[in-house]
């Protein structure tokens, strides 16, 4: 808040008391503003060896998500967009791509949905849509793909959230899905946005937490207007929350609601949400980011049961204490301490928040510090994943950008994404690292993988109504290592396994299997760490959600693993080398 | 025939060119008596002319001459009711000069000046709609009326309603684009509604068009903190380079120099401001939010409770030391601290929400005086009164506004 009016005084020479007695207070403009420029990307280190090609026309994929804007109903619904999941469906080692397909509205006023598309991995980037897999119809509109292997069967299942619906698929083991969701217990039909899988009450099945969002129907459908007078997407704002969902599992593929005994707020607008160890307990804690309220902490007693702490260990506002408009959502240690930083896509006027892990589930909000916030604000930022991109042992950043609404008044409707590179614990934007970063999209979902089993981590966004983008990474560095984990006391898909890969240079790399992250988005549950130059592979130790901990002696590098959970819990080498379940072949 | 006396012929011959001389002076002096005789004794028009130059250069005395002059004039008497209403207007004495002005709004050629400067008094009278009106209508006389905008342009400000002041300060910068103070106002109001950017642009633009301009230092600096607030950081940097020292300049260094990574150089920064002016808010939160970066939660909470002394009701000076406490293993005073924030964020909210609804209800007194009720819940007792005083404007006999100024004016 500042206090203006004295400039009156200057202004007019001619001056009376009045004029210089009245003032304003800072406060969000409700006036048009004129597009800004996007700033000029700052060029870091290293920038030759990152660099991404768009190869989606050669891979057979044609797949769009429709959000129905051609209805002109300017619904809310339009803005959210779809996701990305990514599964390898069939176990061969190559990693699949599920999209949902968006939906329909009508001039009445009806909301129908789209087919959700399948696209199976054939090997060398080429894929084939597979209308077999079995994953349509979708009765809703839907947004989000979760991926998980709920029944612990060893094959990854989808669940497709949506406005009016879920619908869970269960992978019959060969890659092709039945739906469950009739006789699993998951009932909503509220508006779901994303969704994560995850053991919280640690019984070695996945439970499921179900983000909503806001109430929105054609029956509560406020006209909104912008100052040109032309309809436009209402806010969020305008309407009420919807309390999010935990259902924990009955351990036979079933599922109760547990909503009330997890103790979950209901003032959240929820639209990411990620799983992960938050203050390094063991257990698995939720961060849930809203949009336009206070996002959510939930730290876990390892029975399922949550305390809500967003305020108090700094999650839940910006540095100025304000609620931001929060999307995607990604955890990441940045600065190598071993300890999960998160990382949230936040909505324009709003820098991207950093906030460092401090140790005990506290963090500090650094994005200034980090050099996110010299980013600019001009973003509107959705889908998002940190890996190792650039293969020099730390953690960067990708990100997808889009306005949601019709008319924007400050930054485009469509937006570059970008590409952070992590150079010594700040974050600066890569330059040149391919047309697709130097192209505005309207991005929403991000799924990252190594989808040509070469080693390095590949993007696929999605985008409102263009096609979907695969992006190849080119990275030139050889010079990975890789593992697939599979839980046996603890949940199969691992989810809240915490590696720390120690190098002959005295480093450790800290990553953990996470569950949700992103927007809307599943990523690969394969772990890959870029190896620095120099730097060779000591031992892997992992510390499963069960809280026993395997350690893995020089493990063999530029190949990926799959290391089955040592329910003996003895610290030894239970290794077993792309198995036959997983032939994940190498080049 | 006529002998001719060469010494009398010649005597004639030398008289004819004095003649002529003689001649050509009386001429010149009859032309000269014809031509300059204006130029001594003015014409109407021109007496008329140099009064109005007087009257905005404010010499009332030269104001008062010229009327005087103009009075004998029999097609003047419009123009000396113009004169006469000015004069009073001048002297605070509002109610007479709008008879004057009245009269002089008959006469078509006047009728422009008249309505803005009695729109002027209006406005001084605290008739905001009436000033309204009359400014409304000279700017229907004339769309390029610059000081009628320039009017409006205070009114709508002074009423918190920002969009048509701005769209009235647009049309003062377009009209009289030699004038380095609408865009500086124009900053001013987007600074405030943090639209940094814009309000950077304008900041450059009033820089640009008098680059000496009196408050040079002070543009300086506000373009300097909306580059700041922008996160362009390195522009900032250079803005201030430019800056005589101070302490707003040291901090806002400290600023940038945090967000350019260098902790040092903002730790040293914060801590020479701090050490002249303890109360300095936005320096107090930076050096703890380094602190708290740093490990030194301690400290943190130390120089915030030290700081909350001056600032007991800044709700982000409660979230941070909240955060510091939390860090430190405080969890009841933690949470104490968290719940006081969050109380005073939600009045802060409100304000930012009537604050807005301000913009869109330009005459709106009662939602004026909840906003001075809240600023004064905030502690800004500044603001509470600018916008009761705005309250009062709008409706004279608003008497809680009226009540509430009192006491405001006793309490000081």
């Amino acid at each position: 808040m500042r206090h203006v009016a004295c400039y009156v005084r200057a202004y007019f020479p001619v001056a009376i008391a009045a004029f210089c007695s009245l003032s304003l207070s800072a406060c969000k403009p409700s006036a048009t503003l004129p597009p800004a420029s996007i700033p000029a990307p700052r060029l870091a280190s290293h920038e030759a060896t990152l660099r991404f090609t768009e190869v989606t026309l050669d891979t057979g994929i044609q797949f769009r998500y429709q959000n129905a804007q051609e209805a002109d109903q300017s619904a809310i619904l339009e803005s959210l967009g779809g996701g990305v999941g990514l599964l390898d469906a069939d176990r061969d080692g190559f990693v699949d791509i599920c999209l949902p397909g968006g939906g329909t509205m009508t001039s009445d006023k009806q909301v129908g949905g789209l087919p959700t598309g399948f696209f199976r991995n054939l090997g060398g980037l080429r894929f084939a849509s597979c209308a077999k897999a079995g994953l349509s119809p979708c009765s809703f509109y839907s947004h989000g793909a979760t991926i998980g292997d709920y029944n612990n069967d060893g094959f990854p299942d989808v669940l497709i959230t949506g406005y009016g619906g879920v619908s869970l698929w269960t992978n019959q083991g060969d890659g092709t899905f039945t739906e469950s969701i009739e006789h699993c217990g998951i009932e909503s039909p509220s508006w779901n946005t994303t969704a994560a899988w995850g053991d919280f009450n640690e019984d070695g099945s996945l439970d499921l937490y179900l983000e909503h969002y806001v109430n929105w129907s054609f029956d509560n459908h406020p006209v909104c207007r912008v100052p040109g007078g032309q309809r436009e997407i209402c806010s969020p704002k305008k309407f009420e929350p919807l309390a999010d969902q935990v259902y924990f599992s009955n351990g036979d593929g079933s599922f109760h609601d547990a909503t009330q005994e997890a103790g979950l707020r209901t003032d959240g607008k929820g639209l990411g949400v990620l799983l992960l160890d938050a203050n390094d307990d063991g257990h698995l804690d939720v961060y849930v980011t809203n949009d336009t309220v206070a996002n959510f902490l939930y730290l876990n007693d390892g029975d399922g049961r949550f305390d809500e702490v967003g305020m108090l260990h700094g999650v839940a506002v910006d540095d100025h204490g304000i609620t931001n408009g929060s999307m995607g959502v990604e955890a990441l240690d940045y600065n190598s301490d071993g300890l999960l930083d998160l990382w949230v896509a936040n909505y324009e006027d709003e820098a991207f928040a950093l906030y460092r892990n401090e140790g005990r589930g506290h963090f500090l909000h650094v994005s200034e510090l980090s050099g996110v916030k010299a980013l600019g604000q001009y973003f509107v930022a959705f889908g998002t994943a940190a890996a190792d991109f650039d293969h020099d042992g730390d953690e960067d950043l990708v990100v997808a950008n889009g306005h949601v609404v019709k008319f924007p008044q400050r930054s485009p409707r469509r937006q570059l994404p970008l590409m952070l590179r992590n150079d010594e614990e700040r974050f600066v934007r890569a330059e040149s690292v391919g047309d697709y970063f130097e192209n505005d999209h309207e991005g929403r979902g991000l799924a990252i993988s190594d989808l040509d089993n070469d080693g390095d981590i590949d993007v696929v966004v999605s985008h409102i109504l263009d096609p979907i983008s695969v992006l190849r990474n080119d990275q030139q560095s050889a010079r990975w290592f890789g593992v697939q984990l599979s839980g046996v006391r603890s949940n199969r898909d691992a989810i809240g396994a915490k590696l720390t890969l120690h190098t002959t240079d005295g480093n450790k790399m800290m990553r953990q299997i996470k569950s949700g992250v992103s927007y809307l988005s599943s990523s690969d549950t394969r772990v890959l760490w870029g190896l620095p130059n120099g730097a060779e592979v000591e031992r892997l130790v992992i510390r499963w959600p069960q809280g026993h901990v395997q350690e893995v002696m020089a493990p063999p590098t530029e190949r990926l693993l799959t290391i089955v959970e040592n329910v003996g819990g003895e610290v030894d080498e239970p290794v077993s080398e792309n198995d036959n379940a997983n032939d994940a072949s190498v080049p | 025939m006529t002998g001719s006396n060469p010494k009398t012929t010649g005597a004639r011959a030398q008289t004819r060119p004095r003649l002529k001389i003689l001649v050509a002076v009386l001429a010149c002096a009859v032309i000269g008596l014809v031509v300059v005789r204006p130029w001594r004794s003015p014409s109407p028009e021109t007496t008329f002319a140099k009064a109005r130059k007087a009257l905005a250069a404010g010499d009332l005395d030269a104001v008062a001459q010229a009327l005087r002059i103009l009075r004998d004039e029999a097609d003047y008497v419009g123009h000396c009711r113009l004169l006469e209403g000015a004069i009073l207007l001048r002297n605070g004495r509002f109610a007479e000069s709008l008879y004057s002005l009245r009269e002089a709004a008959r006469q078509p050629t006047l009728e422009l000046e008249a309505l803005t400067l009695a729109g002027q008094a209006q406005y001084h009278l605290g008739r905001v709609g009436e000033a309204q009106q009359l400014w409304s209508q000279a700017i229907r006389l004339n769309p390029s009326a610059v000081d009628a905008h320039r009017w409006m342009g205070v009114l709508y400000y002074d009423l918190g309603a920002m969009d048509q002041a701005l769209e009235h300060l647009e049309k003062v910068s377009k009209l009289a684009p030699e004038d380095s103070r609408p865009d500086r106002l124009m900053g001013s109001i987007y600074q405030d509604f943090e639209r940094h950017q814009l309000a950077a642009k304008h900041y450059q633009t009033s820089l640009q068009r008098d680059p000496n301009q009196r408050d040079r230092a002070e543009v300086l600096l506000e373009l300097a903190e909306s580059q700041t607030k922008s996160a362009d950081f390195k522009r900032a940097l250079a803005t201030l380079a430019l800056c005589p020292d101070s302490v707003g300049r040291a901090a806002l260094r400290a600023e940038c120099y945090y967000a350019l990574g260098d902790r040092e150089q903002a730790l040293e920064l914060t801590s020479l401001v701090l050490e002249k002016t303890p109360e300095h808010l936005p320096s107090a939160l930076l050096r703890a939010k380094i602190l708290l970066g740093e490990d030194r939660a301690s400290d943190a909470a130390a120089l915030l409770e030290k700081t909350s002394q001056f600032h007991p009701k800044d709700y982000l000076l409660l979230y941070t030391l909240s955060q510091a406490y939390s860090k430190i293993g405080d969890e009841t005073k933690a949470r104490e601290t968290l719940a006081e924030s969050e109380k005073l964020k939600k009045v802060w909210q409100e304000f930012s929400r009537l604050n807005t609804e301000a913009i869109h209800q330009p005459r709106n007194a009662e939602l004026r005086y909840q906003l001075g009720v809240l600023a004064q819940d905030l502690g800004r007792a500044d603001l509470a009164e600018s916008w009761i005083r705005a309250a009062l404007a709008l409706d004279p006999g608003h008497e809680k506004a009226a009540e509430a100024l009192s006491k405001n004016e006793k309490d000081e």
